[in-house]
């Protein structure tokens, strides 16, 4: 507290660099005059008296000189944990003070003290986040949390190379502050792959799996050996599926649905896309019952992050590579709904009809049906259900192929008295359509 | 606050304490007809600054220089008007072998096996110590660091295998 103040004389926090803490508060000393260089001489005095012990430890007593990078790297060492034990004080003023009147050997051990309850915290959470990976199938995700991780507890050196974070740790994160060194990077590293971890057991492991099989053929890459963060493949594809109007547990995106989101984001513009994000990513913790405020953080941050590339992603018309869509062939694409034998338990139908009725938006309705019908026999179910009206039905038949058009024309009579609302709408649709789709619809028909 | 920082200001402020450890240290080398002047000790002050910077070894004290003195006092070859002179070559011959060793001999032993071949095999000549008896002594201990190395990246692999 003698600091504070004193004509004026004080401590920019803004000079003060956390990763060189005790540097960057001895050099902005001198500059507020709080610091003499008969101080800083006798500072350094300290400093070198340590450094020089460590090299004798480090030599084991044998060899009074050693190589100047190992020197250097010793002399960072000391200031690593010099830095753990300052910049934990209440105030700069503090630490400055402390580093006037302690003794430099004694500032030295307590922060390796830190230093080593620091890596023995960050063991532990290691081995919690490792039991509670997801079984992914890549390979630098899966070396980097079983090798280089435990390779970095078992080499690291808090005494000589506390600073140091040498070790293959390859996977990317979406939040990588490599400016942090030694064990602290490894703590925040490990915190967060276990929060991108905790949110992709959200998903079934073979949905995710699916997901990135998907990934690597939109990319052109093998999926398993590729640098990617598949965290973000996974959370991408649940903002889209909200987005559709389906629940955030699901990762299947049909090029249909690719359609819509396309159409609908296209036309948002950025500050409105801003606003649907937001509300999306709160569905998204909604919809998987996220609770935990850490995940929750992260998620917003990402939010961030996912709307600028979305922006990006619509200006530059390469949403393709951003929704990963469900590879299918020309063929499975049309018969989609058609595809016999797949028809849904009565509870199951209920649901999907309920959440039909619920979904506020034209494209969820779109979505769900779409995503979760594969019989003609629930289609036209859904479409008795009456839980569509008006423009709604419009849209899921503009939402069919031309071979799914032609069964329902074959299904609906040319006229009926008892008809229902579908039914009529049905057919103002085709004879909406253009002449050249109805004649392709019409060659369908004569092959049915 | 960098190490050549700190060097650099350390080393103009300890000059002076140097130069007297260095002379009251040569005392024992008076019995053998051996003194240093306050000048040859500055001398061989700047020289060994020198060798360690461009040899890029860092030594905070002149501990090495000193067990030099102590060891080479009793030297049957060196005369007084080279004592200076050989000293300085010593200290260059140290921390080189030091660097071609890959630090994988300690002080002690190094000092004691560079009195040895400069007494016998090397009759004095700082020359055949350093180009010929040192270099074949530093490629013995690379060899068996290397075979020591080989060793231990097998310990690594039997480590990984056990994960």
């Amino acid at each position: 507290m003698a600091f504070e103040l004193i004509d004026g004389r004080q401590i920019r926090r803004e000079n003060l660099d956390p990763n060189q803490y005790v540097l960057s508060l001895l050099k902005e000393g001198i500059r507020a005059g709080l610091l003499d260089k008969h101080a800083l001489y006798t500072i350094q005095e300290k400093i070198i008296s340590v450094l020089k012990d460590l090299i004798m430890r480090y030599t084991k007593g044998e060899s009074a000189s050693v190589k100047t990078e190992t020197a250097e790297a010793i002399l960072s060492s000391i200031y690593y944990a010099m830095d753990a034990c300052v910049s934990r004080l209440n105030s700069p003023e503090e630490g400055l003070a402390l580093l006037k009147s302690a003794s430099i050997n004694v500032i030295h051990e307590k922060g390796i003290g830190i230093v080593k309850s620091y890596v023995e915290e960050t063991k532990e959470r290691y081995r919690e986040m490792r039991r509670n990976k997801p079984d992914v199938p890549q390979e630098i995700y899966n070396s980097t949390v079983l090798e280089a991780l435990p390779g970095f507890f078992r080499d690291y050196n808090m005494m000589f190379n506390a600073h140091d974070t040498t070790a293959s740790i390859d996977y990317p994160l979406v939040f990588d502050d490599m400016s942090v060194r030694g064990i602290f990077y490894i703590r925040n590293y490990i915190e967060n792959i276990d929060i991108e971890n905790r949110f992709c057991r959200c998903f079934g492991q073979e949905a995710v799996i699916r997901l990135l099989e998907n990934y690597g053929r939109v990319y052109q890459i093998n999926y398993k050996e590729s640098p990617y963060n598949f965290f973000e493949v996974v959370i991408n594809n649940a903002i889209f599926s909200v987005l559709l109007g389906i629940n955030a547990d699901n990762l299947v995106i049909s090029r249909f649905q690719y359609e819509i989101l396309e159409s609908k984001l296209g036309s948002l513009g950025a500050v409105k896309t801003g606003a649907v994000i937001e509300d999306a990513v709160g569905r998204v913790i909604e919809d998987l019952g996220i609770s935990e405020p850490k995940l929750i953080a992260y998620l917003h941050r990402y939010k961030v992050l996912f709307i600028k590339r979305l922006v990006n992603a619509v200006e530059n018309k390469s949403l393709r590579h951003f929704i990963i869509t469900e590879e299918k062939t020309a063929g499975q694409d049309i018969n989609h709904i058609l595809m016999a034998g797949n028809r849904l338990s009565d509870a199951r139908f209920r649901s999907i009809v309920r959440n039909i009725s619920e979904s506020e938006s034209i494209a969820g309705k779109v979505g769900i049906i779409r995503t979760n019908l594969h019989s003609l026999e629930d289609f036209v179910d859904v479409l008795n259900a009456e839980c569509l009206y008006g423009n709604e039905y419009k849209a899921v038949f503009d939402a069919l192929g031309e071979m799914e058009l032609a069964v329902l024309c074959k299904l609906v009579p040319l006229e009926d008295e008892m008809e229902k609302e579908w039914q009529d709408l049905f057919r103002q649709f085709i004879q909406g359509l253009g002449a050249e789709r109805r004649s392709a619809i019409e060659s369908r028909m004569q092959s049915l | 606050m960098s190490l050549p920082g700190i060097l650099g200001s350390m080393s103009m402020m300890l000059e002076e304490v140097q130069v007297n450890e260095l002379l009251l240290a040569s005392k024992v080398s008076e019995g053998h007809g051996l003194t240093l002047t306050a000048d040859a000790a500055k001398e061989i002050l700047t020289a060994r600054n020198q060798v360690l910077q461009s040899l890029g070894r860092v030594e905070l004290d002149i501990e090495v220089l000193k067990k030099l003195v102590q060891s080479f006092s009793t030297s049957t070859y060196i005369e007084q008007e080279e004592y200076a002179a050989v000293l300085m070559d010593l200290v260059e011959v140290f921390h080189y072998m030091k660097n071609e060793t890959e630090d994988q001999i300690g002080d002690d032993a190094l000092i004691e096996t560079m009195k040895a071949y400069f007494e016998n095999e090397c009759g004095g000549a700082i020359e055949l110590l350093k180009g010929r008896e040192l270099e074949a002594f530093a490629r013995n201990i690379r060899q068996q660091s290397l075979e020591m190395g080989d060793f231990v990246e097998e310990e690594v692999q039997l480590w990984r295998l056990s994960l």
